[in-house]
């Protein structure tokens, strides 16, 4: 596979598309965040457990963990308990610090969300090609393939759009609809799987954790608040 | 008729107070399935393993207001699926009793058959297993590989395949096993099997929603069966294959309906008790929510009640199936997208609920499984008011 990110995002994009959400995490809060935690706009952070628990910063703004109050440790949901995350409530949102530095994780987070969807469909065409319908290969079914044609498109959409959007990442509404649209592709393709989509340890696994990922860092509304 | 009558309105009160007791072991039983083997004596738990027995087997059905009730009619089974599920839809996966191997033992299970499998449920609460799926396809039943050889001495024959994605595989202790005797479809038959019998073995298969139904992977090695656990060794091949199986799911489809209806109702409330300040676009949405709710309710029951009348009549349930499924999904998925970013950590039932929905695309037949159906249904003229089709002969066809 040639990766189709560009440079400074290949590692987190590659890195989800093949080997998992947990990894290419690490990749994108080393390209952006070094060390800190990453706060979503209601002070939540979905953190690899290493930078997790070594961190003494939040990012973005640099605000020092130690004095903050209110700040605590979230379960992880039951079937990703065992995942090496940490997840976080009660940090600074990036409002006070800065929206622009928080553009260029969205759009670095947007990379890797598009590398597990490409991974998923990858995941999905090898899995179909393997079995069968009453009247031949599944990958064959039209229904199948329609599902199949929509993610694709779906994905070649965002990544036009993410290409395009770097390195000045674009506007902030195009980026925040670009998250949305893999969620809902994601939806929409995973049922190709059957229920080897819906276990712990199956594809589907990576996609709970993008969509996680994307309830944590995405802002409620489309236009992310400029600072005056 | 989709308005109950006031025997299911009932039914419908009195379920909703037991499911509501079940609620609060919601998020606990996602964590350990076993978290059900504690509720034993909740109303909803004792009703679901002694009920959907069929009147001649069950002395003892429940009694409201002098009302009986047997849950084995589907509109009874959909008014008290859509309030257990709407209390947790992973407890009622989770619930002992017939389930849907007690709707395949009453059409087409013999009477001994009968009076042993249903006995077996009213002396102790006791799960089952249905046993269709294998790890090459769930799909394609028509391709069972698990398959029933005749032993040498004809005392009867040995059970040898594969299951997967079975619910409550590992605390069932009695089910039933679709296989195949011979090649083609005149050679499939479904066994009613012990979990206790030499050869089988569960292994536990986690799954991202609905954890308490625990689902298993299924090792059947040379299972000894003989002749009485075979059902319907009383009925010609079809009907004790493809037919009869046929108008099981039929009967079950408007009840998974029926829990994504239940779903879909629990995020929606959840929404409306704890999102106490609505803006006028949310409190616009919410109404619009409800709106579709109803709306899949009532095609439901009407589902269950052409099932009632026509087992045989399955398309209006798929209908039901297919816009349930979705509804579930995208009603779950808005009630989180309503509490802002970080939802899924600061509201974990309503991440649950996201989770849970999606385990309904793939029971009773996944989505293009319903896709399909109903477009045939469409095609022969099978919903009112649609006549079927008339393709006029192409060039090449004449
Ligand atoms: C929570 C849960 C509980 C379950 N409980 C049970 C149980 O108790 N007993 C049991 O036997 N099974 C159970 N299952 C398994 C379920 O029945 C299967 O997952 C389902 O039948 C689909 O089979 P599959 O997963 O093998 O997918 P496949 O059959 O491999 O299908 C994969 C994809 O291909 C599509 N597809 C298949 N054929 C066609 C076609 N001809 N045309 C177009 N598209 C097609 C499907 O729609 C699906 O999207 C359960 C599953 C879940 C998730």
């Amino acid at each position: 596979m040639t990766t189709v990110a560009p440079t400074r995002w290949t590692r987190p994009h590659d890195t989800a598309r093949r080997a998992g959400v947990e990894a290419a995490l690490t990749d994108l809060y080393d390209q952006v965040a070094a060390g800190s935690l990453v706060a979503g706009p209601a002070g939540h952070a979905l953190a690899p457990g290493v930078v997790g628990r070594a961190a003494e910063r939040v990012w973005p703004g640099g605000t020092p963990l130690r004095g903050l109050t209110g700040v605590a440790t979230v379960p992880l949901p039951a079937p990703v308990r065992d995942a090496d995350l940490l997840a976080v409530r009660g940090l600074p949102a990036p409002q006070a610090a800065g929206w622009e530095p928080y553009r260029t994780w969205l759009l670095g987070l947007a990379w890797l969300r598009l590398g597990v969807s490409a991974g998923l469909l990858d995941r999905a065409r090898a899995h179909l090609a393997g079995r069968r319908a009453a009247d031949g290969p599944l990958l064959r079914q039209q229904l199948v393939q329609a599902t199949l044609a929509e993610a694709v498109t779906d994905q070649l959409t965002v990544r036009a759009l993410l290409t395009d959007a770097d390195p000045d990442a674009g506007p902030d509404a195009v980026l925040v609809q670009a998250h949305h649209q893999l969620t809902t592709s994601d939806h929409a393709l995973l049922p190709v799987l059957g229920a080897t989509g819906f276990t712990e340890d199956g594809p589907g696994r990576a996609v709970y954790l993008s969509h996680l990922l994307a309830d944590v860092y995405l802002p409620v509304r489309h236009d992310v608040p400029v600072p005056a | 008729m989709p308005d109950l009558d006031d025997r299911l309105r009932l039914l419908r009160r009195h379920a909703r107070g037991w499911a509501a007791e079940l609620r609060p072991y919601a998020l606990e039983l996602d964590r350990d399935p076993d978290v059900v083997l504690r509720l034993l004596a909740a109303p909803a738990v004792t009703h679901a393993a002694h009920l959907q027995i069929p009147a001649a087997f069950n002395p003892a059905p429940l009694v409201l207001a002098g009302e009986r009730f047997h849950l084995t009619a589907a509109l009874e089974r959909v008014v008290f699926c859509e309030e257990i599920a709407h209390g947790d839809l992973g407890m009622m996966l989770a619930l002992p009793g017939a389930s849907m191997s007690g709707v395949l033992v009453a059409a087409i299970g013999d009477r001994a058959q009968q009076e042993w499998f249903y006995g077996r449920l009213l002396d102790r609460p006791t799960w089952t297993f249905f046993a269709l799926t294998e790890p090459g396809g769930g799909t394609d039943a028509g391709g069972l590989r698990t398959r029933a050889t005749a032993l040498p001495d004809g005392s009867g024959w040995s059970l040898t395949g594969r299951k997967r994605y079975i619910s409550n595989a590992l605390r069932a202790s009695v089910g039933v096993v679709f296989h195949r005797t011979a090649d083609g479809p005149l050679g499939l038959a479904a066994a009613l099997v012990e979990t206790s019998a030499t050869g089988f073995a569960a292994a536990p298969v986690p799954t991202l929603g609905v954890r308490g139904a625990q689902l298993g992977a299924l090792t059947l090695d040379a299972v000894p069966v003989d002749a009485g656990q075979i059902l319907g060794r009383h009925l010609s091949p079809v009907r004790r294959g493809g037919w009869g199986w046929q108008r099981t799911f039929n009967l079950l489809r408007p009840t998974v309906a029926a829990m994504a209806v239940g779903l879909a109702q629990a995020a929606c409330d959840h929404v409306r008790e704890h999102r106490r300040a609505l803006r006028p676009d949310e409190r616009d949405a919410l109404a619009r929510v409800e709106g579709e709710i109803e709306a899949v309710r009532r095609l439901t029951r009407r589902a269950a009640v052409e099932v009632d009348s026509d087992s045989g009549s399955g398309h209006l349930a798929s209908a039901a199936k297919l816009r349930a499924t979705r509804l579930a999904a995208d009603v779950t998925r808005w009630a989180l997208r309503s509490f802002g970013p970080g939802a899924r950590l600061d509201q974990p039932l309503l991440d649950k609920f996201a989770r849970d929905a999606g385990a309904l695309e793939y029971m009773e037949g996944t989505g293009n499984v319903q896709r399909l159906a109903v477009a045939a249904a469409l095609d022969r003229g099978a919903f009112d008011g649609y006549p079927s089709a008339t393709v006029p002969p192409t060039a090449a066809g004449v």
